[in-house]
């Protein structure tokens, strides 16, 4: 009787045992996540994808201070963050009225983490697991946090989009943060939307009015995040409509790829949809097939397409 | 092939719109049969305009205006099966003349709310300075 009761009070403690540990790594990858947003630096990124035979990539300069973000590229500058977005190139700036609080979708497990150097520097390499798939490759500098180099991998295991720091530093080194913007437009959220609650794995975490009279809807994991635009009637992105044909269970959309985002155009009961994120091919393809689908290419459209492009 | 044998009267008589005009030189510049049948219809009209004049009888002014109007009818018909078709191709493709959508507007709010996540920023940040 003696002997039972140790052994159940040791494959208890064992079981507890587990679960903490189990729980220690989840909170580890959420750790791990937070800091790197929060981390300040500068420097200048290549960012690269590839999809399909499509691919994109460009180089940007990277500052991050204050919970801020600014990007140049071009002549370009953009400032986003908490919320906020503004830039030097004309567009309205404004900033979303209220949003839901971050979590971590339980499919991910952390892998690692492992110490080690890169850039002459100390980081931290961090394997983001999903089932027994590796899905994200983050190397992170040990002192600031800050992301040196990413990788996110497709279904077959193929790298889908990197980022590598090309030039690294304390934030303020580069001297193109513009200043704030005088006023943004504030944007409402939305009580109501007609897309699902979830798709694939996302959860539809906020809904907003859009420009263009379109509607928002932001799904996240927590690690990847789309957003899914939609208007009523048809609506044509001449960007867009030169893209690529993205083939999904039979149903066609038009497709772009930009370094670190796709954007996929449709058409469905007399709306027009558009999606845009940063969601890897396999999720896409998934999510896709759980929102509102395009209607199959009648065959005389088929037919006008083969004659004519 | 569809040969031009009905619209041949009417371009030798010069009533004919540019269109069918060029539809009818670019048959006839292929089609042998028809260049014959002009040729028979031309030597008609000119030993028929080598002739008098007479009144012509009112059964022969309805036959011409019989013929105008089959004529007529049968271009109206092409018209409007080459208007089905074209329908039938455009509603297929979905396409009725679609508003224009600004992605660029439409985008950045994506971005301004993905910056608040930690998630892979700032890789999920850097459409505000992409360009399509």
């Amino acid at each position: 009787m003696r002997r039972a009761a140790a052994l159940a009070a040791a494959t208890l403690a064992f079981l507890t045992a587990g679960a903490l540990f189990a729980g220690a790594r989840a909170e580890d990858l959420e750790d791990y996540l937070e800091r790197s947003a929060e981390s300040e630096f500068s420097g200048r990124q290549l960012v690269a994808c590839r999809l399909g035979k499509q691919s994109a990539a460009d180089i940007y300069r990277v500052v991050r201070s204050g919970g801020m973000t600014v990007l140049h590229r071009g002549g370009h500058d953009a400032m986003v963050g908490d919320g906020k977005i503004g830039d030097t190139a004309g567009f309205s700036s404004f900033r979303l009225a209220d949003w839901s609080a971050w979590r971590l979708s339980s499919r991910y497990q952390l892998s690692g983490p492992r110490h080690t150097g890169f850039m002459g520097r100390e980081v931290t390499e961090v394997r983001v697991m999903e089932g027994d798939r590796l899905r994200t490759r983050l190397i992170l500098d040990t002192q600031s946090w800050a992301p040196l180099f990413s990788e996110v991998y497709d279904g077959a295991g193929r790298v889908y989009c990197l980022s590598a720091m090309l030039e690294f530093g304390p934030a303020g080194s580069f001297p193109v943060v513009p200043g704030p913007p005088d006023g943004y437009e504030m944007i409402p959220s939305l009580d109501s939307v007609a897309l699902p609650d979830a798709a694939a794995g996302y959860w539809r975490a906020d809904s907003y009015r859009a420009p263009e009279g379109m509607t928002q809807s932001f799904y996240t994991d927590g690690l990847f995040s789309f957003s899914v635009f939609e208007a009523s009637g048809s609506r044509r992105a001449a960007d867009l409509e030169d893209g690529w044909r993205h083939q999904v269970g039979g149903a066609e959309y038009l497709r772009t790829l930009l370094p670190g985002e796709v954007r996929v155009l449709w058409r469905a009961d007399g709306r027009t949809y558009l999606l845009v994120g940063d969601l890897p091919p396999d999720h896409l393809d998934q999510v896709l097939q759980e929102l509102p689908r395009p209607r199959s290419p009648s065959l005389l459209s088929r037919l006008w397409q083969r004659l004519f492009g | 092939m569809n040969h031009v044998g009905d619209l041949l009267s009417a371009y030798l008589d010069g009533e004919l719109t540019p269109s069918e005009r060029a539809l009818v030189v670019d048959h006839l510049d292929g089609c042998s049969e028809c260049r014959f049948e002009m040729a028979g219809v031309d030597a008609a009209r000119s030993a028929i305009r080598s002739l008098p004049i007479l009144d012509s009888p009112v059964s022969l002014e309805a036959f011409a205006h019989r013929r105008r109007r089959r004529l007529a009818s049968r271009l109206g018909a092409m018209a409007a099966a080459a208007a089905v078709v074209a329908g039938f191709a455009i509603a297929g493709s979905g396409s009725d003349e679609p508003a224009p959508l600004d992605l660029d507007a439409v985008v950045r709010q994506h971005s301004a709310r993905a910056s608040v996540d930690p998630g892979l920023i700032p890789i999920n940040v850097i459409s505000v300075v992409n360009e399509p």
